[in-house]
């Protein structure tokens, strides 16, 4: 028999008993700032490299990386972009016909510490929402006093995400049952389109309803944040 | 005092349209007062609700000519905080990810309150991660908690279970002793706390009715002729899902369907019928697990329409993911426009169409693919009996030269009794 848990987090997977879930909410996010300021000023790439090879570990040991196999394929296809690009750039303004093999390597030791910084801020983000669930941040903000039209702003923002990946599912589903491939790569972004008008019409019934249950609500949801 | 909603429409269109959506509504309701609307697919039942809690002018654009007034006042802003309303997606109007924070007010009248409405029994699990009924009802509870003058519900009935229905509907009767409540349901259940009525006429409109109800002696009767069966079509493993916070794991049996089966799954919300579809749609299970049929032969229709409508036309839509749509398969299309009342409507844009449309116009797109298995989860959903029928028949006429085995999940287990070889109960 098969079996699956799953946690209340913005992303919605991590094994029960998780050494991670054991951390305070305040702490994860405290060490999550911490660990963005230390990137921007640490020097040894290497080190940025090898830490988010090991989230990413983490990330595939506690099985996310096969429970969201899409969200990596966008993640890999996005740093590989972003690699290509970086480094057609920095050739292009050496100027293309005076490369020489040690521009080429020069080029790519450029390159790999801002790449390394992209890397471990994306894999330690993509921990923090896996980890952590929506109510114990807008706790931590409120902890902080801030105005509750924002944290509801925050709330609604991070409902989004765990709507918009359902959302996706179902499109999928819905696309594939009738027929339409994303066998080539013209197929693939007809397919996009079709999800990202769903997405449109989806989101604006949406909207509409959060904005009146907001307005009906209004003094209610003040009060509530106020407690 | 007594509250006092007046409600006289001379007409209604939206902007983007040039037609007339509402004409001529004229009702007046008082305290105590429970009005059950009905009507056809796509007579502006909807539309009306919106109307009268103010969300159109306001959030939706709309010309409306005539007045709607809640003790005297013209409905809007001044007027938010004495009304509630209940979409029909519920799930669209829960603002917090917690059951728990979706109740406003007092902490020991809350705990109270979830336990009498059984809402405790979910535990702690995030709202997304509750069952599409369960959504439905802790958005319907919450609702219902508020004290408001005016209370709006939109298909309030849909997707839940008997028990909650029940629980619901007290709910609604305890309400009103204080408060005007208008109801727009295809659910018949309404009319035994309703003692209002709005209904949609032949000729057009909107004809309300103070004194006397509809009644409902027969339940209409569905049958899709059966065909000869092949046994071990398609198998699903037994599997089991748990969620944080809730000792309840949610079983699935082992499940063999048969070529040309027509199975039936019920049981209460939350129990994984949604689930066991998905399962089967090879969505949940890993890719060496999927059925062994591919996905060509599938037709999923899923309970929220708007994620499955991906074209600028209703015609487009029909044909989506056709490459070559040859003179049969238009004429087939033009047969099933025409049957699910779509004819006339195919250069419009789904996202114009009523819920009840756009689930006809989904089923419509999945039987262009001719598929050997569809799987239709909470199909009445949206529907009026008419409708309901109609796809009966356009069923029935789809497997008079094909074979086509019918998965559905519903909670109206008479009918699905009526019509299915197989029943599955959770």
């Amino acid at each position: 028999m098969r079996q699956r848990y799953k946690i209340k987090t913005f992303l919605y997977y991590l094994p029960d008993r998780d050494f991670i879930l054991k951390i305070f909410p305040s702490v994860k996010i405290c060490s999550y700032i911490l660990l963005n300021i230390l990137i921007l000023i640490n020097p040894y790439v290497f080190l940025n490299i090898l830490s988010a090879l090991l989230i990413l570990l983490y990330l595939y040991l506690i099985g996310f990386v096969r429970y969201r196999e899409s969200l990596f394929r966008i993640l890999f296809i996005s740093l590989l972009l972003f690699f290509s690009i970086s480094y057609a750039f920095q050739l292009i303004s050496v100027g293309v016909s005076n490369i020489t093999w040690i521009d080429v390597e020069e080029t790519f030791f450029f390159i790999l510490p801002f790449f390394g910084k992209w890397l471990i801020i994306n894999m330690s983000g993509l921990l923090l929402f896996v980890s952590l669930s929506q109510g114990e941040l807008v706790e931590f903000l409120r902890k902080l006093r801030i105005d509750f039209r924002i944290l509801v702003s925050v709330t609604i923002a991070f409902n989004m995400i765990s709507r918009l990946l359902e959302a996706i599912d179902e499109m999928n589903m819905s696309l594939d049952s009738r027929g339409v491939r994303k066998s080539d790569l013209r197929s693939l972004f007809g397919r996009i389109q079709h999800i990202f008008v769903a997405m449109i019409i989806d989101s604006i019934e949406y909207i509409s309803s959060l904005r009146a249950t907001y307005a009906f609500d209004y003094d209610d949801i003040e009060k509530e944040y106020e407690k | 005092m007594k509250n006092r909603l007046k409600v006289k429409i001379k007409d209604f269109g939206y902007d983007n349209s040039t037609g007339k959506i509402l004409q001529a509504v004229d009702f007046s309701l008082s305290d105590g007062d429970i009005l059950w609307i009905h009507g056809c697919v796509g007579c502006g039942k909807t539309t009306l609700l919106k109307l009268i809690a103010g969300i159109i002018p306001n959030f939706e654009d709309g010309r409306l000519r005539g007045e709607i007034l809640l003790n005297g006042i013209p409905i809007g802003e001044r007027t938010y905080t004495e009304i509630t309303f209940c979409f029909q997606h519920s799930d669209n109007q829960l603002l917090f990810d917690s059951i728990r924070k979706q109740f406003f007010g007092d902490i020991n009248e809350v705990k109270e309150y979830i336990e009498k409405m059984g809402i405790d029994k979910l535990g702690e699990r995030a709202v997304m991660d509750l069952s599409r009924g369960e959504r439905k009802y802790v958005a319907l509870a919450s609702t219902l908690f508020k004290k408001r003058k005016l209370y709006i519900l939109d298909e309030p009935l849909d997707l839940l279970d008997d028990n909650k229905k029940k629980i619901i509907m007290n709910k609604i009767t305890e309400v009103s002793r204080n408060a005007i409540l208008v109801i727009c349901s295809h659910d018949t259940n309404i009319s035994l706390i309703a003692n209002k009525e709005l209904t949609y006429d032949e000729d057009g409109k909107f004809k309300f009715d103070g004194t006397e109800k509809t009644t409902f002696d027969n339940i209409p009767s569905y049958i899709l002729p059966k065909k000869e069966s092949v046994e071990n079509f398609f198998l699903l493993d037994e599997q089991e899902y748990k969620y944080e916070g809730n000792s309840e794991c949610i079983s699935i049996p082992s499940l063999s369907i048969g070529e040309n089966e027509i199975v039936g799954i019920v049981g209460r919300n939350g129990c994984g019928k949604t689930t066991i579809l998905k399962s089967i749609a090879g969505t949940i299970l890993s890719k060496s697990e999927t059925p062994r049929k591919s996905y060509s032969v599938f037709g999923f229709l899923s309970q929220n329409v708007n994620r499955q409508l991906f074209a600028n036309s209703v015609k487009e839509e029909l044909y989506l993911g056709i490459k070559n749509i040859s003179k049969e398969k238009e004429k087939y299309g033009e047969f099933l426009l025409y049957e699910f009342g779509l004819k006339g409507l195919e250069n419009t844009h789904p996202v114009f169409l009523s819920g009840g449309q756009k689930q006809k116009l989904i089923l419509a797109s999945l039987l262009m693919h001719n598929p050997e298995i569809v799987l239709l989860d909470e199909l009445f959903t949206n529907l009026d009996v008419v409708s309901i029928k109609k796809i009966f028949f356009v069923l029935s006429e789809y497997r008079k030269n094909n074979n086509l085995s019918i998965i559905l999940t519903d909670q109206q287990s008479q009918i699905l009794k009526e019509i299915c070889d197989k029943m599955i109960y959770l």
